[in-house]
């Protein structure tokens, strides 16, 4: 089959200059879109100009009521445990502890050497033997300062602290 | 530049679009932080509390059955007697604070009056100095709760919720008495 045996087409087919107008028109309507886009309008940077400033001041306020929020947002703060909370925590770990030494004084008919041979031993209490029937324990107290049960002589505040535990005089 | 600019604009946002939306959800953030703290901590000292309650109320029913406590277990491991009584999900070791079973033993010294010989005045009719006692000793145990926690706000909220008689805290512990 020869090309000549085809039949011809419909429509016209474009011819070269046709061609290269449709093309200049094609990229001189992209070139004018970029332009457009380049630079844009004057009036959309105006609208705009506001943002800025508005997004510094709510991010100045945001900071603010995160580092230093006002009590009426805060709520309720959480809560501390007070320096004589503390204090009277030591004395309760040691009434308690002497507790423990008391009743291997009446088991054994002696004082412990150490707190290790006494079966429940409160951790941060050292032990001090002055002789066979006398001990002291001492403590670290919050403010600072060693706290002292003289198994002598305990200060009331000792038996104060156990009001309320369910137990007797002591031994 | 020019191409971010040109894509912003494309997409219908801009830095000062995205500046804005930042700073709004960083102000509803920080409006919001607070009420969400509170409940946290709410929630976690809620359920520090039920833990420890679980733990003194199948110690109390051992006690109530056994007539003794359940031997003290180190921090975060479970009572071997108490293995049927605690729920199986319980654990004693939970994020943020562990507990421990103690058992305390205190001696006390009680003085008794003694029985009347025959022929002499009841106890009830005679002065109270001129009765003659005994003394008996006599030893108890007790049953306690600590809890070991970093975190002080929940030391305290424990403090708070059982009260200042029956706990006490004392460096990173809160020590709950559980008497019998």
């Amino acid at each position: 089959m020869k090309i000549e045996d085809l039949d011809s087409p419909a429509e016209p087919v474009s011819s070269p200059e046709d061609r290269s107008r449709l093309l200049a028109e094609a990229i001189a309507h992209s070139e004018t879109k970029e332009a457009n886009y380049r630079q844009p309008s004057k009036q959309g940077r105006r609208t705009g100009q506001w943002k800025g400033p508005l997004s510094l001041v709510v991010l100045g306020l945001s900071a603010y009521i995160g580092f230093a929020p006002p009590p009426w947002l805060a709520g309720a703060p959480l809560p501390q445990v007070s320096s004589t909370e503390r204090a009277r925590g030591v004395v309760a770990a040691l009434q308690m502890q002497a507790r423990q030494i008391e009743v291997f004084r009446v088991r054994h008919g002696r004082i412990p050497r150490t707190l290790d041979e006494v079966p429940v031993r409160i951790p941060g209490i050292r032990f001090v033997r002055s002789n066979s029937r006398v001990y002291q324990l001492v403590a670290a107290h919050p403010n600072g300062r060693a706290l002292v049960y003289d198994s002598a002589m305990p200060d009331p505040q000792f038996r104060d602290v156990e009001v309320g535990w369910g137990l007797g005089p002591r031994s | 530049m020019t191409l971010s600019r040109k894509d912003a604009q494309r997409s219908g946002a801009s830095v000062g679009d995205m500046l804005v939306l930042l700073s709004i959800l960083s102000l509803g953030f920080a409006l919001v932080y607070p009420q969400l703290r509170q409940r946290a901590f709410e929630q976690h000292l809620e359920a520090a509390v039920s833990a420890v309650e679980t733990l003194r109320v199948a110690s109390s029913a051992f006690v109530d059955q056994n007539s003794e406590w359940p031997a003290p277990s180190p921090a975060g491991v479970e009572p071997p007697e108490l293995a049927t009584a605690l729920p199986p999900e319980y654990r004693l070791a939970m994020e943020g604070y562990t507990l421990e079973w103690n058992r305390w033993e205190t001696v006390d010294r009680i003085e008794v009056a003694l029985p009347p010989e025959p022929g002499q005045p009841s106890v009830l009719d005679s002065p109270q100095d001129s009765v003659p006692t005994q003394t008996q000793i006599v030893f108890r145990t007790m049953g306690g709760v600590t809890v070991y926690s970093s975190d002080s706000s929940l030391l305290a909220g424990l403090l708070a919720n059982y009260g200042p008689r029956l706990s006490w805290v004392r460096d990173t512990t809160w020590t709950l008495v559980v008497p019998r």
